[in-house]
């Protein structure tokens, strides 16, 4: 089995994340974290605060208390979307954007929240962002950047619409679904005042964790409400961060496992593993790039994250997935990806884009059985 | 040439049950991801030998698993076409 869908999920995970969770299901020490004040829930509490401290310092948020946790980045941008923009607001997105990004919008467009989308050009899906700059309005409440497309693996340059933001007076979202933990990211020095990022891709967290970063002094209104173990006897949510976003009991266990994958990435130095990401999607690429009957999606000559989108010829992406996989064994995705936009942009809405995600678990070898794969597919069209 | 059956359904849930439901009574299936020439979109569907189509219709409805509709595909190299023959 080769494992090459890491933009989905990190399937392969250090051992160490499975190793601390297991740890802390056996100790019988976790209770609810914020739900009483007995030795149990605070060593929880204590547990959750500890990894709020660390995501802060990991991607340069303001503080710990600033740190809300959520199933998956989904859940955060929803939280986001429909909790700070109000009707009349306007908000500028790319046309990169995953679902969890362009559907709580449109839901929002029905409110009266008025939206701007940025397209790519050509198959290197490229941005022109003096075009972002010509649709501000005084009414641009939020640009929301995806930091790195999962189709085409292409960054946004994140520090140049910070720049645009704080100039404007705008709130700048990032949806680091596909770069936390593996693209440095800084949200002070960049100017993010909203960080959204999901446990289970490359911090090699379990499923099920994600959470949002919020700069002080940004106004939310709770879309969940519940129990939150404070304030009891108050009906409405209290206002306070990170409690007014979250409600009911969190995901402890997720959140220890989540913990677990930063520091195994802190240890290694998220740098080291991303050189050596690149180094294997490059390998496949240059494996593959001069086959004529491949067409690419994306800029190979830009920043970018560890992968590499195609076609063969005109064979739709569904099925050289299925074929990967039942004559391979290989795991790749085909088919669109949950950007609808960008498939638009690329003439890809039937087609379909086999993607390539490659993860630091991955091996120069299985890279080498891959390209070997393409190349065999390549002469069968 | 190769020819086989497949069942396009409107939720994966509805794919999943089918294929458990098909493999179960000793169909010889594979879920696939849907085609973009059938629906463009992501999705699951089943595809099965078709000497079993009336068995594996008579499946689906007895347990009323709702799909999309079924087609008559073949492949030649990466190439494959399909030929709807059954609507719900």
């Amino acid at each position: 089995m080769y494992y090459f869908d890491n933009a989905a999920t990190t399937a392969i995970k250090p051992k160490i994340i499975a190793e601390k969770m297991a740890e802390a299901l056996c100790s019988g020490i976790y209770g609810n974290p914020s739900r009483g004040a007995h030795e149990f829930s605070l060593n929880s509490f204590k547990k959750v605060y500890e990894a709020r401290s660390k995501i802060s310092e990991f991607f340069g948020g303001g503080g710990p208390d600033r740190v809300a946790f959520s199933y998956n980045v989904t859940t955060a941008l929803n939280l986001i979307i429909k909790g700070i923009l109000d009707p009349k607001d306007h908000v500028i997105i790319t046309s990169t954007e995953h679902n969890s990004v362009l559907r709580p919008l449109s839901q929002m467009a029905g409110w009266g929240v008025d939206i701007d989308v940025v397209r790519t050009t050509g198959d290197q899906a490229l941005i022109d962002y003096n075009q972002l700059e010509d649709l501000i309005r005084p009414n641009t409440r939020m640009i929301i950047a995806n930091h790195s497309s999962n189709v085409t693996g292409n960054l946004l340059d994140i520090d140049r619409i910070g720049r645009i933001c704080k100039d404007c007076d705008i709130l700048l979202t990032v949806d680091a679904a596909q770069t936390a933990g593996v693209i440095p990211i800084d949200m002070k020095k960049s100017h993010i005042d909203i960080l959204a990022f999901t446990g289970h891709k490359s911090l090699f967290g379990p499923q099920g964790i994600g959470g949002v970063i919020i700069n002080p002094s940004i106004d939310i209104y709770p879309i969940i409400t519940g129990g939150t173990g404070i304030d009891t006897f108050n009906t409405h949510q209290p206002e306070t961060m990170p409690t007014i976003l979250e409600s009911g009991t969190i995901n402890t266990h997720g959140i220890i496992g989540l913990l677990a994958g930063i520091e195994y990435i802190e240890e290694r130095g998220i740098k080291k593993l991303r050189d050596y990401q690149l180094e294997l999607s490059q390998r496949f690429y240059d494996g593959i790039k001069d086959l004529e009957e491949l067409r690419f999606y994306g800029d190979y000559t830009g920043d970018r994250t560890a992968i590499v989108a195609f076609n063969i010829g005109d064979v739709p992406s569904s099925d050289v997935a299925s074929i990967l996989d039942e004559r391979y064994k290989i795991a790749v995705r085909g088919g669109a990806h949950c950007a609808p936009l960008l498939h638009e942009d690329l003439g890809t809405v039937e087609q379909g884009i086999v993607r390539f995600s490659f993860s630091s678990m991955n091996t120069k070898d299985e890279i080498d059985y891959a390209i070997k794969a393409i190349t065999e597919l390549a002469k069968m069209v | 040439m190769k020819k086989f059956g497949l069942v396009v359904f409107d939720s994966t849930h509805s794919a999943i049950a089918a294929e458990t439901l098909a493999k179960g009574s000793g169909l010889s299936c594979r879920l696939i991801g849907t085609p973009g020439s059938i629906v463009a979109g992501c999705g699951l569907s089943l595809r099965f030998e078709l000497e079993e189509l009336q068995i594996l219709k008579d499946l689906l409805s007895d347990k009323n698993i709702p799909y999309k509709g079924i087609y008559k595909g073949k492949r030649r190299n990466l190439q494959a076409e399909y030929i709807k023959i059954d609507w719900r």
